[in-house]
């Protein structure tokens, strides 16, 4: 493969950190592994180095690139150093980490990931404990806060304090923190809070100001003088808000920002000057600082010391809360992959020999996706690396705030290295992936909505993507690659009223993909053209709440969709039917549980696709009979029901659970009951799943089962962690633009656009930044948001915001030769705003867009009838095996005990063994040499062997001690070895020592096993003894 | 003369151990053998070593049992500059003087013998070589499936395939299984009826009766363990047995001082599975002991096989090399050669290899001496076949893509003229009631309101089961304290406003059981909340005209005489304007709801009108306003001052509602303007009123008819998600009766109705 310049930089350069800024489709991934390989091929050992990727697929796939290279050039030595190689996520490196150093960190050492849920019930079961001993505190403070937030229920301090919990443990050594919260959050963090939030509101006039000259130049001297000098005082007004640097100046222009009235349109004059935004949005300025109370006189240091009381109560919870947790998730052996990283950061922080290992022996840390490490991450790094570590990524493809990535991490390492400071920056431009006209169309978007404000970078700062491909490359046949398919949703809602608007822009996007297909539209493949497929499109949506009704309209088109997205796990009809059948066994266990759910559990078990029984039936039983599981018995179809149970139910308490499913699964026949559902692939994939979950839950009986699953029922918006795997079907796809990322597509289609983004922080109550510290309304004749409140909303809002147009830098650069965009026709959307709140909105301002050939009707769909014709009439014989299937008694030598020893015995056994050991080391051909040196017991005892007639008979005796054989027994084999075999001219004597009491019977039956054996394989005379060594008695049982 | 036969140290294999000594017992010969692991430690130490550890060094067990290889390996001789060899030195040092460790003595032994290359420690010198696995010169079969999936379907006809042959079912082992594997194996076996056992142990932490047992002794009550096991053994035997040793290893006193320790070998006990007679087995590799019998090895591929070490003991690499402890390469390499030869030497061994991973999959690297053979593998259902379920199964899939993406499979065909006959999709749909029992349903309580016709709107079967068999979940919780409570002091409030609810409230005995320590808090909060809504209340009705007040105004009757059912309702308050003859219905409602026509027409949201219809019947004055009022305090809209007010429709006549409220301030929407009102849809005229009685009868008989018919189908109202969930499904509590949550169901094909 040729490379070009900076590609090949960023493979061969050496001797400092090195940040790779890559953007979309410039095969940073390719970079990445092609330096791993120049290190192998110029003798760095593979486990040398660290590759550090986002995804466990990612990471399979460099390994396997890497063994492929290996093998090519025969460095087998690399191969066998594979097996040690830290190619993987960071999750799976620091568990590696933890597992094995378990020791220093007081863990088990089998600790592993759990499922979140078993947390998660922890978790909820401490804070419904930790609440109720609040309340039975009467703590005044505590007392206070519940009567002032009160909302009905104690959902918002649950809410507050694991909401803080997960904020402040995205912070290393958090616990400090909590311990020292005053020291950090006090007055002085307030000032510059104070200052720093006044910088933003001047930003956003200045910002105001700027947008208000575009609206200046554009419309002076297009009117009369009475508007030209209208808007020369606006200016002035504007251009007087922004020019002071005092705050208390500030607020004050802002409290009196007013602009003189418009000049009134003339009589007979068509075009006027128009209302401009800005207005509007200083007001909007003036209402924030109003309603937090900075306006009038308080003192904004007293909004902030009123919440002190609620935040010092939330502080002491969510302290008592992760401490606690801490506590319960040792004892249960609960971690999750956050633990895991702390527990590994700890592990370096404090093992020094460890931390030197890693700087001193690992050549280069690679890390793929540096844009969307958390801070956790970045710090752990930090902590092994020696002026090593290789990063590649592209902050502009950053969206994993909701996993807590810290895009700023990777912009701050750009910004120092592109200055030369500790390390070389070096930037990957040219894209592989697309249609260079579709680049220069995706640049013209971006360089205007993408700046370090919104985005995280300043697109213009040599963002932009140019095509790596010729110019002749194949791909060039598109000069059009972005269409709009503008719609009027008015005109059309007038004819269709019972459509939504979500329905129509479907619609719309069914009759593009209709008519593609038909035409045959060419699609290149990289090498040549052919006809468009459905499997070629993509349709990509920010978010999937509208995927059932998408994929509903779309297939009344006849289009074949395959829908990215799962439903709830708990929610399909084999886990309900699973949970409401176990629930049944719960109610025969349990009389309580008999009253609460038996009425609804088997009304649900006997109607389900298992039973079918007819609700009619069924409803007899339940309105007419004294209704209880005796009286199943009276109804035929339903006394299946409790058979089966019954059947099961015996499992229960002595089994693993996992058995049980089994029990279920094969009794219940349920994968052949599936059948009769929609999707019965994932319906099977659901239930292999689930038993999987049930194997691997370690330590939990049947009520913990059914705790758990209560729980996933109960708690809104929990669901079991559960992901199908997609196998590749002819269809349209439909996907998040989070699922979208790493992969292309020829053609994007986007809908939805006008849908609001969610803001979700703005909605708690409490809030935790690291900068400001515990957040929260101030009180004062009711709540108001203060401006410390307002300051977090905005840096965070920020973040959010510029998420959303990464966001959508992901979704178009995915395509390669195509998007389609589904936009409602409006002419009101051109303007520069300070936050867009759409998508929609990024468009048209971005593109400047005029709707045309707009959309006023639609095509319905023609239902149409599949038909498939037989081919062939052959059917399946079905066989079946008959195999008589019993248990097989294993044949045993040693007596296994079946009953407890008491301490005396236990001090016997002992020393038995010791004995066993001595007489195994024992030369029988020179006895008397050897006993004098041990002890008299055994001496005594071996005297007195030596002594009996049938030492006495020997002739030519061999000696086999500790004899080892095998037995075949049934066409089985069973090991055996007996203590002392004595092999002479024409007898063989078998003998086994014994402590005392060789009369119990099992050892002669132990004696018969040998006997048997060697009966096998010698036709000499056999006898069999038992010893007693401190009885001094040798006893002939055979 | 007597003489003792040579002594032989013999390294090996368990694997070897029994191909050796199988050929003993066919040659019926006698040896003087020992046999012994050279990966397992050869030095033997006391049953309490854990114990001694721990005490002594505290060591957690799991870590003791790590470190105990490592002392065959330290030199007593030796000063080790290495932290940690010193530190297991000195342990080393400390267990010969305590008599816990006997030192390995390798002088007893006349030879040393390396059984097909096994493991040989470093410091052990002299040793001879012997081979008893001889190369057969075959190509091994190599199934190559395209993923896991099929890769089991391959196993499994391969096992018919040798049945068919008439090879004994004792002698096929399916070897290198994955835990997925083996469930997938067990369903085809299961539908095969081919008896199949896995004879991979399952940890005792898995089995509940384990988790008693811990209980006992982490109380300290061993006695009660040892009665509790001693009255279950007989059950399971497997799983006593195994606890009964580890129980007879140790004396009391020295479990009860170190109970972690003793858990923690409890713990470490693994459960044999149940072996039977005529069974294919699931084994591991290990548990090879017959060259002659059948080997299926599945996962033949360099990710699953052979296991692999890393470095992440407590001795590293580098420190092992110290001690030439088998580094994790050495070990890596080691099985490599290890199961290269068993390979070289089975005569019946069929590899699989399932490619499923996203590049490539590649082999496992064993360099064999013999070829193989590969064979393609694709699954097609076969005309004669075992596995009838799975090929049901398989129909229904195929059918389902057909449906879904128009894909033809080449097995279609086949199944569908299979299957086609007995296929029918189970429809969730309810499918009736017989006439008596409905009769008996109606017979017991048969009443209308309007939030019962709402809920038959949303969804006839939810309304079944919620008001005729009275199915839902109705726990006592402190909202409807609230409630009852706030209702109670409003209503006598009415009465005499120096009603003293402080005192009722505090010595009410209603509070839910449960959250009983929430009671004095959430009474101080209920007492302020009442004051606060009392306060807006109270200001209303000085200001109104509206002097006449009928609180909890209950009524029920029938419409018409032939009726069946009765109309219900308690009406919060009615106030009435006597001089005008105009009334308003108020109901209070704790937390905020709306009311609109719109959402009446919908047939949604008619408890108002509903009691507006109830009231008229009685008396005779005109409507002029529907509202509700929450009563809730919330402080966190205090500041907006429109939390409380009343929100429904009103008359759309300006004196009338000056009369209501004459400062406008206390219902949402009104607003008065030069003309008389501002223009909104939330006032109405007369004739709306009246037209709004007039559909609310329709609705009653509607709903009537349905339920009479007993037509409770499954039709929740799709398409207005909220939450993700359609309206009728999102406060439904019955998802798990009708299987069909958020989704539309098709009509039922034979619903019995009489």
């Amino acid at each position: 493969m040729k490379y070009t310049k900076s590609q090949s930089d960023a493979i061969h350069h050496e001797g400092e950190n090195i940040l790779v800024s890559a953007s979309a489709g410039s095969g940073k991934t390719g970079v990445l592994k092609a330096r791993v390989l120049r290190k192998l091929k110029q003798g760095i050992d593979i486990d040398q180095l660290i590759v550090l990727t986002f995804t466990e697929a990612a990471a399979e796939e460099m390994k396997s690139r890497i063994i492929d290279e290996l093998k090519k050039e025969h460095l087998n030595e690399q191969m066998i150093k594979l097996d040690n190689a830290i190619i993987s996520t960071f999750d799976a490196f620091t568990l590696r980490l933890v597992k094995e150093y378990y020791y220093l960190l007081d863990l088990p050492s089998d600790i592993g990931i759990s499922d979140k849920l078993l947390i998660e019930m922890e978790s909820q079961k401490l804070l419904d404990d930790m609440i109720k001993s609040y309340y039975e505190s009467h703590d005044q403070d505590f007392e206070d806060m519940i009567k002032l937030l009160f909302s009905g229920s104690d959902n918002f301090l649950k809410t507050a304090i694991l909401n803080l919990s997960k904020s402040i443990k995205k912070i290393p050594n958090y616990i400090e923190i909590l311990e020292h919260y005053h020291d950090k959050y006090n007055q002085s963090m307030l000032e510059g809070a104070y200052k720093r939030y006044f910088d933003y509101i001047k930003r956003d006039l200045d910002f105001i100001r700027q947008n208000f000259k575009v609206y200046y130049i554009n419309n002076y001297h297009l009117y009369n003088e009475a508007c030209d000098s209208y808007l020369d005082t606006c200016m002035n007004l504007y251009d007087d808000l922004v020019k002071t640097d005092d705050i208390e100046v500030l607020k004050r222009k802002i409290a009196s920002f007013n602009l003189p009235t418009r000049p009134r349109k003339p009589r007979g004059v068509e075009e006027w000057l128009h209302t401009d935004e800005s207005y509007k949005q200083v007001k909007k300025i003036k209402q924030e600082l109003e309603s937090a109370h900075l306006l009038d006189d308080s003192d904004y240091q007293d909004t902030w010391l009123e919440t002190n009381p609620r935040v010092k109560v939330i502080l002491q919870m969510t302290k008592e809360y992760l401490l606690r947790l801490k506590t319960i998730q040792k004892e249960k052996n609960l971690y999750s992959f956050d633990d895991i990283m702390a527990f590994a950061i700890r592990l370096l922080e404090e093992e020094k020999d460890i931390r030197t290992f890693y700087q001193n022996e690992i050549n280069e840390i690679l890390i793929d996706e540096y844009q969307d490490t958390n801070d956790l991450q970045d710090y752990f790094i930090s902590l092994i690396a020696n002026h090593n570590i290789f990063m590649v990524g592209d902050v502009k493809q950053s969206i994993y705030r909701f996993r807590d990535a810290n895009p700023k991490n990777f912009m701050r390492i750009f910004s120092e290295y592109s200055n030369l400071d500790g390390g070389k920056a070096i930037r990957l431009k040219e894209n592989f992936r697309s249609n260079r006209f579709l680049l220069d169309r995706i640049n013209d978007l971006f360089l205007n909505i993408m700046n370090e404000n919104r985005g995280g970078v300043n697109y213009r700062d040599n963002h932009g993507l140019v095509s790596g491909f010729p110019d002749d490359f194949g791909l060039n046949q598109k000069n059009q690659p972005i269409h709009t398919l503008f719609y009027d949703p008015k005109v059309i809602l007038e004819k269709y009223d019972h459509l939504t608007k979500d329905e129509i822009e479907v619609m719309i996007v069914a009759n593009d993909i209709k008519r593609k297909i038909d035409s045959r539209q060419a699609i290149f493949d990289g090498n040549d053209f052919r006809p468009i497929e459905y499997k070629d499109i993509t349709i990509l949506v920010d978010r999937k709440t509208n995927f059932p009704k998408y994929k509903k309209v779309l297939s009344d088109y006849g289009i074949p969709v395959e829908v990215y997205s799962d439903e709830v796990f708990t929610e399909s009809e084999e886990i309900i039917f699973l949970y409401q059948f176990l629930i049944l066994i719960q109610c025969m266990r349990d009389p309580s549980y008999y009253k609460q759910y038996f009425k609804g559990a088997i009304y649900s078990v006997a109607r389900s696709f298992v039973y079918q029984v007819p609700d009619s039936l069924i409803l007899s039983y339940i309105i007419n009979d004294d209704f209880g599981f005796s009286n199943l018995d009276k109804h035929k179809d339903l006394k299946r029901i409790k058979d089966d149970l019954t059947y099961i139910s015996k499992k229960v308490d002595l089994f693993p659970n996992v058995f049980l499913i089994d029990a279920i699964y094969e009794r219940l026949n349920i994968y052949g009951k599936i059948a009769l559902l929609d999707t019965p692939e994932s319906k099977a994939k659901k239930l292999d799943f689930f038993r999987d979950l049930v194997k691997g839950q370690k330590e939990k009986d049947f009520v913990d089962l059914i705790q758990y699953l209560e729980f996933v029922n109960q708690e809104q918006g929990l669901d079991i962690d559960y992901t199908e795997s997609k196998g590749q079907v002819e269809a349209v796809k439909l996907m998040s633009i989070h699922k979208s990322k790493g992969l292309q597509f020829p053609i994007v289609y986007m809908l939805g656009l006008k849908k609001q983004f969610n803001f979700q922080e703005n909605k708690d109550l409490f809030n935790f930044s690291p900068d400001y510290g515990i957040l929260t309304h101030s009180y004062q004749q009711g709540f108001y948001r203060n401006f410390l409140e307002n300051l977090y909303l905005r840096s965070i809002k920020e973040e959010d915001d510029s998420e959303k147009i990464r966001l959508l830098y992901v979704a178009l650069t995915r395509a390669k030769e195509e998007i389609n965009l589904v936009l409602e026709a409006t002419d009101s959307l051109n303007e520069s705003k300070i936050t867009f709140s759409n998508y929609l909105e990024m468009f048209y301002y971005g593109y400047q867009l005029v709707a045309k050939d707009v959309i006023t009707d639609l095509k319905l769909p023609l239902i149409e009838e599949k038909s498939h014709t037989k081919t062939r009439d052959k059917k399946i014989e079905h066989l079946i095996f008959s195999f008589n299937e019993e248990e097989l008694d294993e044949l045993r030598y040693s007596k296994s005990s079946s009953s407890f020893y008491s301490d005396q015995t236990i001090l016997n056994l002992d020393y038995g063994n010791e004995i066993h050991e001595i007489l195994e080391n024992i030369d029988f051909a020179h006895l008397k040499e050897q006993v004098n040196t041990l002890p008299s017991e055994i001496k005594d005892g071996l005297l007195y062997l030596s002594q009996t007639p049938m030492f006495q008979s020997l002739d030519e005796p061999k000696y086999y001690q500790e004899f080892e054989f095998m037995d075949h027994h049934d066409g089985y084999l069973s090991n055996g070895v007996i203590d002392l075999l004595i092999e002479d001219k024409d007898k063989i004597y078998i003998l086994d020592y014994k402590l005392k009491d060789i009369d119990d019977l099992s050892y002669e039956k132990q004696i018969k096993g040998y006997y048997d054996y060697i009966k096998k394989i010698s036709n000499k005379e056999i006898q069999g003894y038992l010893f007693s060594i401190l009885e001094k008695k040798l006893k002939r049982v055979i | 003369m007597s003489k003792s036969d040579k002594k032989t140290l013999v390294f090996t294999e368990s694997f070897a151990k029994a191909i050796l000594l199988n050929k003993q017992y066919h040659k019926k010969v006698l040896s003087n053998n020992k046999y012994i692991n050279g990966l397992l430690p050869l030095t033997k130490v006391k049953n309490n070593y854990p114990f001694f550890i721990y005490n002594q060094y505290s060591i957690e067990p799991d870590l003791s049992k790590k470190i105990l290889p490592y002392f065959d390996y330290i030199d007593l001789h030796l000063d080790y500059e290495d932290e940690k060899l010193s530190y297991i030195k000195k342990i080393k040092k400390d267990l010969i003087h305590y008599k816990l460790l006997d030192e390995f003595d390798i002088t007893q032994y006349d030879s040393v013998v390396q059984l097909d290359g096994a493991y040989i420690p470093k410091f052990i010198h002299t040793y001879e070589s012997s081979i008893n696995i001889s190369t057969i010169k075959k190509d091994i079969p190599l199934y190559r499936t395209k993923n896991k999936e099929e890769q089991v379907y391959s196993v499994f006809e391969k096992v018919v395939e040798l049945l068919n042959q008439g090879v004994d079912i004792a002698h096929i082992k399916i070897v290198n299984t994955q835990t997925d594997d083996d469930f997938q194996l067990k369903k085809l076996f299961n539908d095969a009826q081919i008896p199949l056992v896995s004879l991979k142990k399952e940890s005792i932490k898995s089995f509940p009766i384990y988790k008693e047992i811990k209980k006992y002794i982490k109380s300290g009550s061993l006695e009660d363990a040892r009665t509790f096991i001693d009255e279950n053994k007989d059950h399971y035997s497997q799983i006593f047995g195994e606890i009964i040793n580890v129980f007879n290893k140790y004396s009391d006193a020295l479990i009860k001082a170190n109970l972690n320790v003793f858990m923690s070998e409890l713990d470490q006990i693994t459960v044999k599975p149940i072996r039977k007679k005529n069974a294919i087995e699931i084994i591991s590799i290990d548990q090879i002991k017959d060259l002659s019998h059948y080997y299926l090895m599945m996962n033949y591929i360099d990710e699953y096989f052979p296991k692999k070490d890393i470095d992440n003991d407590y001795l590293t690499n580098k420190q092992k090399e110290l001690i030439d402890f088998p580094t994790s390469e050495d070990m890596n390499q080691y099985r490599l050669n290890l199961y290269a030869h068993l390979f070289d030497g089975l005569e019946n061994l069929y590899l699989f290899y399932p490619e499923f991973l996203i590049d490539h999959t590649r082999l496992s690297y064993l360099s064999l001496n013999r070829d193989y053979q590969v064979i393609d593998y694709n699954y097609k259902v076969k005309d004669q076949s075992y596995i009838k379920t799975d090929d049901f199964l398989r129909y229904a899939i195929k059918k389902n893509l057909y449906d879904q993406f128009h894909e033809i499979s080449e097995d279609l065909d086949i199944l569908r003229n299979t299957f086609e006959e007995g296929f029918s999709k189970y429809n969730p749909q309810f499918t009736g009631i017989k006439k008596d029992d409905l009769d008996e349903l109606l017979q017991r309580k048969y009443t209308l309101t309007g939030a019962k016709i709402e809920t038959l709107k949303l969804c006839p079967f939810q309304y079944f089961l919620q008001y005729l068999l009275n199915m839902g979940d109705y726990a006592d919780n402190h909202y409807v304290y609230f409630g009852n409570k706030i209702h109670k002091a409003l209503e006598e409030l009415i009465k005499d406003p120096n009603y003293d609810y402080k005192k009722m409230i505090l010595q009410s005995h209603d509070f839910p059981m449960e959250i009983m320590y929430k009671k004095s808090l959430f009474d101080q909060i209920l007492i302020e909340n009442i004051e606060h809504v009392y306060a807006i209340i109270n200001d209303f009705y000085m200001n109104s005209q509206y002097k006449e007040v009928i609180t909890e105004k209950k009524l029920s009757f029938k419409i018409k005489p032939t009726d069946r059912f009765l109309i219900n309702g308690i009406i919060d308050k009615v106030m009435i304007d006597s001089e005008n003859h105009y009334y308003v219905i108020i109901d209070y409602k704790f937390s905020k709801k709306t009311f609109s026509v719109e959402e009446f027409n919908k047939e949604l949201k008619l408890q108002l009108p509903f009691y507006m219809y109830m009231f008229e019947k009685h008396f005779q004055v005109k409507p002029s306003g529907l509202f509700f009022r929450k009563t809730g305090y919330d402080r966190e809209k205090e500041n907006t001052g429109m939390d409380n007010l009343l929100n429904g429709v009103f008359l759309n006549d300006r004196e009338q509602m000056e009369r209501l409220d004459p400062s406008g301030k206390h219902i949402t929407g009104l607003r008065y303007t030069k003309d008389g009102l501002y223009k909104s849809n939330r006032a109405l005229t007369e004739e709306d009123f009246k037209s709004m009685s007039k559909t609310l009868e329709s609705y009653i008989y509607k709903a009537a008819k349905k339920i009479e018919t007993g037509d409770f189908e499954i039709k929740p109202i799709i398409g207005e998600e909220k939450n993700n969930h359609s309206i009728s499904c999102l406060y439904c509590d019955f998802a798990h009766i009708c299987y069909s949550k958020d989704k539309y169901v098709k009509a039922g094909d034979h619903r019995e109705i009489y």
